[in-house]
């Protein structure tokens, strides 16, 4: 199976987790996302998810100034986000012990 | 709006920072995007374009393409981005709104020449609507234009004139046979010369404010503009 099907259900998750720990602008955090390992990933899928996290409430963004031009939006997790990233990292690692029970 | 077009003159000039083969990438992306937000929130688009144009400038810096950072597809993922933004009515009435002032304008100059004293409210307005048809279709048309391979991109354009030809056809035939009924409304010459040396006011001032390189493009409507006065005055004085 290829992994970005995989990958599909699990993305908005990684990606509020990476806004958890700092907050970020777009493309600091594709380039997080290839640092972990999601080498394959492209920036045209991750602003629909930026988009819909925000919508949701999950995340909320701010704009500071760049050194560079006019401000830059860096997004922030919400307390919403943060109970939804909690669910998320339960839900995995259930996921993740009964797929590796099946391996084995 | 004011807030909209400042990121709109922004993007214009960051814009110029892309090395041509990223620019050619984006702008691509950035009509398809334009276009396509008729319906939707055009603040909400331009805040995403300008986002994603520095996170391409980032890119570039460090020698990524934009193909490379954004995607191979960017078709697919401007629809995503587009079915994520929120729709926006107002923008279509007011451009319903602007084709009808533009009607009325017309009329206007139309009545310095006739003389005529009495607008037809109910052509005035099926006019303005096959206006507005015209310029959806054209818009219709661009949106679907981008990310269109050689081949297919003719069968669009014909299909897409054929349909704008249709219209105008229609449009023009409405217009001679008229409709069973209208609604007359006396409009005294003064009003019609009123609005006349309004238009000619300020379209002679904003192209006065125009940059010179676009000059050229709007000299034919403003002598056109001039042109009816002109005619319309010299039958007035006879």
């Amino acid at each position: 199976m290829k992994k970005t099907q995989l990958l599909k259900g699990v993305l908005e998750g990684c990606i509020l987790l990476i806004i958890k720990k700092k907050e970020v602008y777009g493309y600091e955090l594709v380039q997080q996302l290839k640092q972990s390992g999601f080498e394959d990933i492209v920036g045209g899928t991750v602003y629909p998810i930026l988009q819909k996290l925000e919508k949701n409430e999950l995340t909320t963004s701010v704009k500071k100034p760049s050194p560079d031009g006019p401000d830059r939006k860096y997004y922030q997790i919400t307390d919403k986000g943060r109970d939804y990233c909690e669910s998320f990292v339960q839900s995995w690692r259930e996921l993740e012990t009964s797929v590796h029970h099946l391996i084995d | 709006m004011n807030n909209t077009k400042l990121l709109i003159q922004q993007n214009n000039d960051l814009r110029e920072e892309l090395n041509s083969e990223n620019k050619e990438y984006y702008e691509e992306l950035l009509i398809y995007l334009r276009l396509k937000t008729s319906l939707k929130s055009e603040k909400q688009m331009e805040e995403i374009l300008i986002e994603i144009l520095q996170d391409l400038l980032s890119a570039q810096e460090e020698n990524v393409s934009a193909e490379e950072y954004f995607g191979k597809d960017p078709k697919s993922y401007a629809d995503q981005i587009l079915s994520n933004t929120s729709r926006n009515w107002m923008d279509q009435v007011k451009l319903f709104l602007y084709v009808v002032v533009f009607s009325v304008v017309i009329s206007s100059l139309d009545h310095l020449i006739t003389k005529s004293t009495i607008i037809d409210l109910v052509s005035l307005l099926s006019r303005s609507l096959f206006i507005y048809l015209g310029i959806l279709i054209i818009f219709k048309s661009l949106e679907t234009e981008s990310f269109k391979k050689n081949a297919s991109k003719w069968r669009n354009a014909l299909f897409f004139v054929f349909l704008f030809s249709a219209i105008f056809i229609l449009g023009v035939f409405v217009e001679v046979v008229g409709f069973p009924f209208q609604l007359l409304v006396t409009v005294p010459l003064w009003v019609s010369w009123g609005v006349s040396i309004i238009v000619v006011i300020v379209t002679t001032w904003q192209f006065f404010l125009i940059p010179r390189n676009e000059k050229k493009y709007w000299l034919l409507q403003l002598l056109f503009i001039w042109g009816t006065v002109g005619i319309g005055l010299f039958h007035y004085l006879n």
